[in-house]
């Protein structure tokens, strides 16, 4: 299944503006990818706690029920959902309005300068990204293979 | 979706069915699922369902005790009194909904049930499916390879690219070249079969005992619509008179009046012999009642209706037997004494309370009758 992540050019430029505004404002962050997926794909990368794989298990299904049907009924929204790495990775809720996707940006961007800064989440990036070397990048990579 | 998630989430819906599974009577006891039929599915809330995980026991002082110990020396702390007990704050357990075709509760029912007798009369509305073998795919388990088709292609493969020598003729397929079976389902028609519903809903019937004839006779309905396509129903109401109903007033009508069990068996026996002629048609019969007949009369007549004309027409006749504060539950006995335990075209009931529908729908549809 080829699942199309890629920013149409006006978040495309949304990103790069909003970049550059938080750079101004003296934001420190790695570069941040911006991923389109919708609601499904998003509840399924939400379900694997932010991992683009994970070992077999139920558990991950119930999860997966839960966070899509509570969408489905309008309970919940996942806004954004930042992967914090070197480059961070990020996923946009491919429904959303222009202005909230550009509230969900300026927000993730902050999260990556606070992920980057804070010492604790520092050492995780170190063990976070052997798992990401090992396993396909991006939603993108992965539902490609 | 790609990857595992699809597993994972159909692993989950296995353990939530075998959940069902575990409490499908209490479900099935559960008149609000009638009140869904027009839907496709319904919701059943599950208790959650927790990971396994450890947890810290509660004793954390006090312990085995050693040595002799003196007279009069209390031994441990004993089992902690249960304390006063103020209002909670903690939020309670989460309740998980699923979403359940009534179909596949029916399934769940039971894959044990099954028509009784029925015969391979009049093939037209009552299909089963079988499966056959037909084509060829490239893609299957391996148990389904087709040797013969596999080879071949693997000898085409092996020829057009120049690698086939014939003084050494091995041909070794590759994943490409296999060739599996595939099938397909067949719906055939087996034979055409009517059920008519009886209900009393006399005086003598409560409330209660109405929801259970209507919450058996929905269950039945459901399963048998579930396991056989084209089935025709009827459904007929009766206290002293009898009169054919549609579904949806069977299901919701409250009477009250005398009880004559015979009109009811009148009204159906006039129904099949107008529609539906008895080397056509499977004929199978329901009847619900408290089993208190008006008169002794009305039984000897309900009796020689039976053994002389329903008897020899219908393929079963199944009578259930609620039991109720007013009713004697003397129809039954009648049945028994008339009939005898054993008789291969009738099937009797009893069901006391909500709990034992089951059973009584497995008694109706039990295999092996």
């Amino acid at each position: 299944m080829y699942v199309n992540t890629q920013l149409p050019s006006e978040l495309a430029d949304a990103v790069s503006h909003l970049e550059e505004v938080a750079r101004n404002a003296g934001l420190d962050f790695f570069p941040t990818i911006f991923e389109l997926v919708d609601y499904n794909q998003l509840s399924e990368i939400a379900s694997y706690g932010g991992f683009p794989t994970r070992y077999p298990h139920w558990k991950f299904g119930m999860e997966y029920d839960k966070l899509s049907k509570s969408y489905e009924y309008g309970l919940s929204i996942i806004y954004e959902m930042v992967i914090n790495n070197n480059p961070c990775y990020a996923y946009l809720l491919r429904a959303n309005s222009l202005v909230f996707q550009k509230t969900v940006i300026a927000h993730v961007l902050g999260h990556c300068d606070f992920l980057r800064i804070i010492i604790i989440f520092r050492e995780q990036i170190g063990k976070c990204s052997i798992r990401w070397q090992t396993t396909p990048r991006s939603y993108a990579a992965q539902s490609m293979k | 979706m790609p990857n595992n998630m699809e597993s994972d989430l159909n692993r989950f819906r296995k353990i939530v069915r075998g959940k069902i599974k575990q409490e499908l009577r209490r479900f099935i006891a559960n008149g609000e699922l009638i009140g869904r039929q027009g839907k496709k599915v319904v919701s059943i809330p599950l208790p959650r369902i927790d990971l396994p995980r450890f947890q810290f026991g509660s004793g954390e002082d006090g312990g085995v005790g050693q040595g002799q110990g003196d007279v009069g020396e209390e031994v441990g702390q004993g089992e902690q009194q249960p304390g006063e007990g103020e209002a909670g704050e903690g939020e309670g357990q989460h309740a998980l909904e699923v979403d359940v075709s009534l179909e596949e509760l029916a399934s769940l029912l039971s894959e044990e049930l099954e028509l009784p007798n029925i015969e391979n009369k009049g093939k037209k509305n009552v299909e089963s499916k079988h499966y056959k073998y037909t084509g060829i795919v490239t893609k299957g388990p391996e148990s389904l390879r087709h040797f013969k088709r596999t080879y071949r292609e693997a000898l085409k493969r092996t020829i057009s690219t120049g690698k086939y020598d014939p003084q050494n003729p091995i041909v070794i397929p590759i994943k490409e070249d296999k060739r599996y079976r595939s099938f397909k389902i067949y719906n055939e028609p087996v034979a055409n079969a009517v059920i008519v519903y009886m209900m009393d809903v006399s005086g003598s019937m409560g409330d209660e005992q109405k929801e259970i004839v209507r919450l058996t006779s929905f269950w039945l309905d459901t399963w048998l619509q579930s396991q056989y396509t084209g089935l025709e129903r009827r459904y007929i109401i009766h206290d002293a008179t009898a009169r054919e109903v549609d579904q949806n007033t069977f299901y919701r009508t409250r009477e009250s009046g005398g009880t004559l069990i015979s009109s009811a068996y009148r009204l159906a026996m006039k129904i099949i012999d107008d529609n539906y002629p008895v080397d056509e048609w499977n004929i199978y019969l329901f009847h619900f009642s408290d089993g208190d007949n008006w008169s002794g009369n009305d039984t000897n007549e309900c009796m020689k209706m039976l053994e002389t004309d329903i008897m020899t027409k219908a393929n079963l006749f199944c009578y259930g037997q609620v039991e109720s504060r007013y009713g004697s539950g003397q129809f039954l006995r009648d049945l028994q004494k008339h009939f005898g335990e054993k008789n291969e075209k009738l099937t009797l009931a009893q069901i006391k309370d909500r709990d034992s529908i089951m059973d009584a729908l497995k008694t109706f549809l039990g295999k092996g009758k």
